[in-house]
């Protein structure tokens, strides 16, 4: 959805779009905290509060990741769109096809940036989950914090339990992490 | 094979940037044409505008008789290779040729003895694994020929695509180029900002600048008779020497040109030439080649100031200006080519010119004859 988001910013001409691009970065600049409230009662009238929809659904729109496809996508060769649309491919086949095999780096980098920020989510967790099925592990640790005496070897345990996947997946993907951000532009 | 027609094309991107002004040309069927002018000039936007990648803004474009200002690239029938040739790079050299019969849904069979046919043509065969990155900048021009040839488009269009390799290499595939398109015989349009490219390629050559057509003809043509100033710089390399003047008759009604001093006596033009030039100013254009250091028979004498001479082994450019120049005059930068080593000796020079070599132009650029 970003990518595509990303893609329609970057190669296509329609009405409002540059006003919208605007939005879409100033969008990046605020934070969960200052939307958190009217968000609440939202997905309150929808009844998905305690559900694993209601920690998925609101971030799967990201600015952050629209804006950095839609950077890579602005340095990718406009050429290559031109040859595949003389070649006889569609707009969606051309995205398909062509953009998104190109675009890998900057799929791996969201995809990693993505999972960092959710992996390790609090507050809004906090505010629409209540059964254990359904929380994150940053919810889990904080139930270590009791009364005194803390039990530091558990918090240590559970804490390197949080850490393993979050390495793994990033040695993975590293190499694409790295080339994601040299091709976006984007420094972290 | 197709014939194709730009009926006063004009292509506006907004109110004031006019990329294509009332462009008006025919490629014959089979033909190769060049479209040629200096950057900016709207040549690639016409090349675009057939190709449809670019909305026309007035007139009409005809392919084959047919207007296909409404038609998609797709269906066009043609092909394009692009300046940086624009292969997919996450596919190899076979996935890149193959693409443009995927597309059109041709049989897998039928894919495969296409792509193996054209890899032979081009000489690919040794390179169809690899990835677009693993080839060298003159095996991707090949791969982006191919990728064009395979479909066997009714037109060909090529939009500078030797810019990107070095000179060696640019003059070898240039042959390969025109050997190809007199085998295949297919209507093609290249594009160019390289006027050698033009005169080696072209059965037909178009100088375009600021947006508008300045001549259409064969290179001779272009070189021999140029219709304007702007032809007759651009053609040649280096371009013809342009010296304002002032243009009199005598009391034999001969042309008598004044540059500074000196003075020039031109043979007789024609009835039109003459009334052309009721007005006293006037250009002269002589080429670098139809400088003479020794006089033959009625050659004209100009005395030159020698500036700098440059030794290219078969021959030599000499840069010059007239004796009476003075600091920053337009007539001050000239070149003249001599065969061979040019004698510097001499810092003041005497250059001979056959008179019919010099050509007339009016005030407003246009060639007299």
């Amino acid at each position: 959805m970003n990518s595509l988001a990303g893609y329609a910013f970057a190669r296509m001409q329609w009405p409002g779009r540059d006003g919208l691009l605007l939005a879409v970065i100033a969008l990046m600049i605020i934070p969960l905290e200052a939307i958190a409230v009217p968000l609440f009662y939202q997905v309150t009238m929808f009844g998905w509060r305690d559900t694993y929809l209601v920690q998925i659904v609101p971030f799967i729109a990201n600015a952050f990741s629209i804006y950095l496809f839609y950077t890579f996508f602005l340095g990718l060769p406009r050429e290559l769109e031109e040859a595949a649309r003389i070649d006889g491919a569609g707009a969606w086949r051309i995205f398909f096809v062509i953009i998104m095999p190109n675009a890998k780096a900057v799929f791996a980098t969201v995809a990693i940036l993505t999972f960092l920020t959710q992996w390790g989510a609090f507050l809004w967790p906090l505010m629409v989950t209540y059964s254990e099925a359904v929380r994150p592990l940053p919810l889990g640790i904080s139930s270590f914090y009791t009364l005194p005496p803390l039990q530091w070897g558990d918090i240590f345990a559970f804490g390197v339990m949080m850490v393993t996947p979050v390495l793994l997946i990033f040695l993975v993907f590293q190499r694409w992490f790295v080339k994601g951000l040299e091709t976006t532009g984007v420094k972290g | 094979m197709a014939k194709v027609e730009f009926n006063n094309v004009t292509k506006r991107f907004d109110t004031e940037t006019v990329a294509l002004r009332q462009f008006t040309l025919t490629i014959g069927d089979g033909e190769f044409m060049v479209l040629v002018g200096p950057s900016g000039c709207g040549k690639s936007t016409a090349l675009r505008l057939l190709a449809g990648l670019e909305d026309i803004t007035e007139g009409e474009i005809l392919i084959d008789d047919q207007v296909v200002n409404q038609i998609s690239p797709q269906q066009r029938n043609i092909a394009m290779v692009f300046q940086n040739y624009a292969l997919y790079p996450h596919m190899s050299v076979h996935a890149n040729l193959a693409f443009p019969l995927k597309m059109r849904h041709t049989p897998a069979s039928a894919i495969a003895k296409k792509v193996e046919q054209i890899a032979k043509l081009l000489d690919l065969s040794r390179l169809l694994a690899r990835k677009p990155k693993q080839l060298s900048g003159g095996q991707r021009q090949r791969v982006a020929m191919g990728r064009a040839l395979v479909r066997n488009p009714s037109v060909f269009l090529l939009d500078e695509p030797l810019s990107n390799l070095d000179a060696k290499l640019r003059a070898q595939i240039r042959a390969d180029i025109a050997l190809l398109q007199k085998s295949l015989n297919k209507t093609t349009l290249y594009v160019t900002h390289d006027q050698v490219e033009a005169m080696t390629l072209g059965d037909s050559v178009a100088v375009m600048n600021h947006g508008e057509l300045q001549q259409v003809g064969t290179p001779e043509m272009l070189y021999k008779e140029p219709q304007n100033i702007f032809v007759a710089r651009f053609i040649g390399n280096p371009g013809m020497n342009i010296i304002s003047s002032t243009v009199t008759r005598d009391n034999k009604s001969n042309i008598v040109v004044r540059i500074k001093q000196q003075k020039i006596t031109l043979p007789k033009i024609s009835q039109g030439g003459l009334q052309k030039l009721n007005q006293s100013a006037a250009f002269i254009g002589i080429r670098p080649e139809a400088f003479n250091v020794a006089q033959t028979g009625h050659h004209v004498a100009l005395t030159v100031k020698i500036q700098s001479v440059e030794y290219l082994g078969h021959e030599s450019l000499v840069y010059f200006q007239l004796a009476d120049a003075v600091k920053h005059d337009t007539n001050n930068h000239l070149i003249a080519r001599f065969t061979g080593q040019f004698d510097s000796s001499h810092a003041k020079e005497t250059f001979f010119v056959d008179p019919s070599e010099i050509y007339l132009f009016d005030n407003a650029g246009l060639a007299i004859r």
